[in-house]
């Protein structure tokens, strides 16, 4: 079962067809199917497919007039119902040798798949999943028949264009330029061979909250080399008024980008004494005046205000709508921006409707029984086969929590129960429904944020989960899109869906490797936040003012409370350059 | 033919049937959502309807085994079709390199938790990779952007907080109007867990202070709790 024959290239699934197929398709055409078209019955809305050509049929085994077998064929040549069993006798097989040849291929009549009956294995089309998909979605779409997904479409999903990529050198008139504008940094001390941009942050009285999330963000690779490539100059920043600094002007407008523009040049100066983000801490204060007292600071809430602060300044000086979920407004959301697709499907019509939300990261669930999720129950069933099971097994006895489980727990289907009815557009009424969350589109960097933090309202409680997290150094995303979740929600089915274009137009592969994770000891009220980074594949603890350099053994042990994951395409440029300076 | 023999078993043994389908039914919804099992029930509504009279014999237990042995049967193809499909379009999640991350994790628990081979000293107040040393309240001395005055780095946002007029009474009224609020999502249920944006109490967050009372006095070592 694990062995894979068909790898998935960038999202297209590659079929290898069995020669009985091939021929019967070359004999029939793509009108093969067509004529399924009429048989295929979808109960209830959004169920499988099965085959009956009328909806009250009892097939049966024209051989041995079976009925009940639970495997019964209908030959797509000629209709004739036929019985399978693996071992023993096997009326399918005899019906496709009676005739000298094109009876081979049949279509199970409970589960609408292909069978080849000379090969004894069920073989797959894609002509024939798009007809399957087509049914299961107009019996979900009953009267209405006007769009096959209802799906509103944000703008920023327009096809993109890429720019090649093209290396560049500097020429001669270049580097005279370059030469003459710029002081070269020395470095501080060679025989040290540390990546730039390390450097220890002072704790400005509580505040190792900013600066692990600060640490983290100082080395996210493409919010690195935004401001190292000076696309946000503090010197010529708009947002400022009249070039007054906040110094000597108080009521000038804060710019965090400005801040972190200057703190990107403290930190990568090549300075290794600690620096202290006192006027970051200024200007955010400024911009989130509402968010008082540092002392009961949330690394997280911190993390979403700041990158919020960064969003809206450049809103207010583009006058420009742009949206959230955009991801072309400000540098802030070009890198942590994604789009979250939530499905609500009425349980009565089959009725979906689909929203689409942008999100800067993701917060997700320590759940404590995990084990009990159904996608990993069927993980775990799909494990067995490989007789790996013991391994999984004793990992969910002792209850350990993954990312991957929680982020399986994100996205898996949720039944809204009586009390959470949604109004269904097509039913007119409040009915029961099934909710799933996906992912529409991936960030450049995805932050995973663990809600360790468990708040009763109804006690007036609030305590701290210290349960571990295990978290893996490198993260397939794929499983989480919206193409695959809707994909199994159509019995995996190969179709042509708007997803799946988009997943192609994008072309960014959903691979990440971890480079950054926060994390918190201590109690609710009484703790303390570090954070591990990752530069040319060595980890390092900042822990404030002190950096210094630890064993992967202590990273992969630690109570993560944000992990931040960068596109792998991105991550292995960054080591590199990191390990050619 | 008696038409009632077939009407009675189909009212005795298909009120333990719908029974029957019903929890398979919950079982499969929880392990295929989208797949629903009624499409047995139908079946097997026509089945028990066209059972011959001669069946009414057979005992209702002996029924009861032979279909659910059918259904079970069914059920059991049903599973290995649909991995059939993923595994052969190369759906299936890279189930070793999760295997490997969950080996590794746990052997690196097991390392850190052994106290005999603890590589790490505590990381604080010792030598960072630059040799350099800290003291435990930072002490760099730079002037106030909003007062002017000079304070040291350790101390800075104690003070910041009374100079700019935040603190305890600010506090308590804080109401959120950040942006980020509304572009938040939920997942519906979740009421009582964590709502990090409900700006009803201070405490609903993690966080790093230590008690009230020893950030306003800006005793030492409050920093580092």
């Amino acid at each position: 079962m694990s062995s894979r024959i068909n790898q998935p290239i960038n999202g297209q699934i590659i079929l290898q067809s069995c020669p009985h197929l091939a021929e019967f398709r070359a004999i029939n055409g793509s009108k093969a199917f067509r004529a399924l078209q009429d048989c295929l019955r979808v109960k209830p809305p959004g169920g499988r497919a099965a085959i009956r050509r009328d909806p009250h049929e009892l097939p049966r085994c024209g051989a041995c007039g079976d009925f009940a077998h639970s495997r019964l064929y209908a030959c797509m040549t000629c209709a004739a119902v036929s019985c399978h069993a693996p071992t023993g006798s096997s009326h399918a097989a005899a019906h496709a040798d009676s005739v000298p040849v094109g009876h081979e291929i049949a279509v199970d009549l409970d589960r609408a798949e292909l069978f080849c009956c000379a090969c004894r294995d069920q073989v797959y089309d894609r002509d024939f999943d798009a007809a399957v998909v087509l049914a299961q979605n107009s019996a979900s779409i009953l009267g209405g028949g006007s769009s096959r997904l209802p799906s509103p479409q944000p703008e920023n999903l327009r096809k993109r264009r890429r720019v090649d990529y093209r290396p560049w050198t500097p020429d001669l008139r270049e580097r005279v330029f370059l030469g003459s504008c710029s002081t070269p940094l020395d470095c501080v001390d060679p025989s040290l061979d540390l990546p730039w941009g390390l450097r220890g942050l002072n704790n400005l009285g509580n505040t190792c909250f900013m600066n692990s999330v600060l640490q983290a963000l100082l080395h996210t690779p493409p919010l690195r080399n935004y401001f190292l490539s000076d696309r946000h100059n503090r010197f010529f920043c708009q947002n400022k008024n009249n070039g007054g600094n906040a110094g000597n002007n108080k009521n000038g407008r804060v710019c965090l980008a400005c801040d972190m523009d200057a703190m990107f040049s403290a930190v990568f100066s090549g300075d290794r004494t600690p620096y202290s983000p006192a006027k970051f801490l200024y200007s955010w204060w400024q911009h989130a005046a509402n968010l008082a007292s540092y002392e009961q600071q949330d690394a997280h809430e911190f993390f979403i205000s700041m990158l919020d602060g960064i969003h809206e300044k450049v809103e207010k000086n583009g006058q420009k709508p742009h949206s959230q979920g955009n991801g072309d407004c400000c540098i802030a959301h070009r890198v942590f921006s994604g789009i979250l697709r939530s499905d609500v499907m009425c349980m009565a019509c089959g009725f979906t409707s689909t929203t689409y939300d942008p999100c800067i990261d993701i917060s997700l669930d320590l759940e404590p029984n995990q084990g009990s999720s159904s996608k990993a129950a069927a993980a775990a069933s799909n494990r067995s086969c490989n007789g790996e099971a013991d391994c999984k097994n004793s990992s969910q006895n002792r209850g350990i929590s993954t990312l991957v489980g929680c982020l399986e727990q994100f996205t898996r289907v949720e039944r809204l129960g009586p009390d959470q009815k949604f109004f269904c557009q097509q039913c007119q009424v409040r009915q029961e429904s099934l909710k799933q969350m996906s992912i529409r589109k991936l960030p450049l960097v995805s932050c995973f944020h663990i809600k360790r933090f468990e708040h009763s309202s109804s006690r007036k409680m609030s305590r701290k989960v210290d349960r571990y997290l295990q978290f893996p150094l490198s993260l397939d995303m794929s499983p989480y899109l919206s193409s695959s979740i809707l994909r199994s929600r159509f019995g995996n089915r190969i179709f042509p869906s708007d997803e799946d274009e988009l997943d192609a137009s994008t072309e960014f592969p959903s691979e990440f490797e971890l480079f950054a994770v926060v994390t918190h000891s201590g109690k609710l009220d009484a703790g303390h936040y570090v954070t591990y980074l990752r530069l040319s594949n060595q980890w390092y603890k900042c822990d404030d003012a002190w950096v210094t350099q630890v064993d992967e053994d202590i990273v992969r042990a630690a109570q993560g409370y944000m992990m931040f994951y960068v596109q792998k395409m991105l991550f292995y440029k960054a080591t590199e350059r990191q390990g050619g300076s | 033919m008696s038409r009632s023999g077939t009407v009675f078993i189909a009212s005795s043994s298909y009120l333990v049937f719908s029974r029957f389908m019903q929890k398979l039914e919950i079982f499969s919804f929880r392990r295929f959502p989208w797949i629903s099992i009624r499409k047995h029930r139908s079946n097997l509504s026509q089945i028990l309807m066209s059972v011959p009279n001669e069946e009414n014999a057979a005992s209702h237990s002996q029924l009861s085994s032979h279909f659910f042995l059918d259904i079970l049967d069914s059920i059991i193809v049903d599973v290995a079709s649909e991995y059939h499909r993923i595994a052969r379009l190369g759906l299936d999640r890279n189930l070793e390199e999760e295997e490997e991350e969950l080996k590794l994790s746990a052997q690196a628990r097991v390392r850190v938790a052994d106290p005999s081979n603890s590589n790490e000293v505590n990381g604080k107040y010792v030598v960072d990779i630059f040799g350099q040393t800290h003291p435990p309240v930072a002490n760099e001395i730079f002037s106030c952007m909003n007062c002017g005055r000079s304070i040291m780095a350790g101390r800075f946002a104690p003070h910041l907080e009374k100079c700019m007029g935040k603190g305890r009474k600010a506090r308590l009224k804080v109401t959120r109007s950040s942006t980020a609020a509304q572009n938040r999502y939920s997942r519906g249920n979740q009421v009582s867990t964590y709502s990090p944006y409900s700006g009803s109490s201070s405490t609903n967050r993690l966080a790093n202070g230590t008690s009230g009372v020893a950030g306003e006095e800006y005793s030492n070592g409050t920093s580092e709790p």
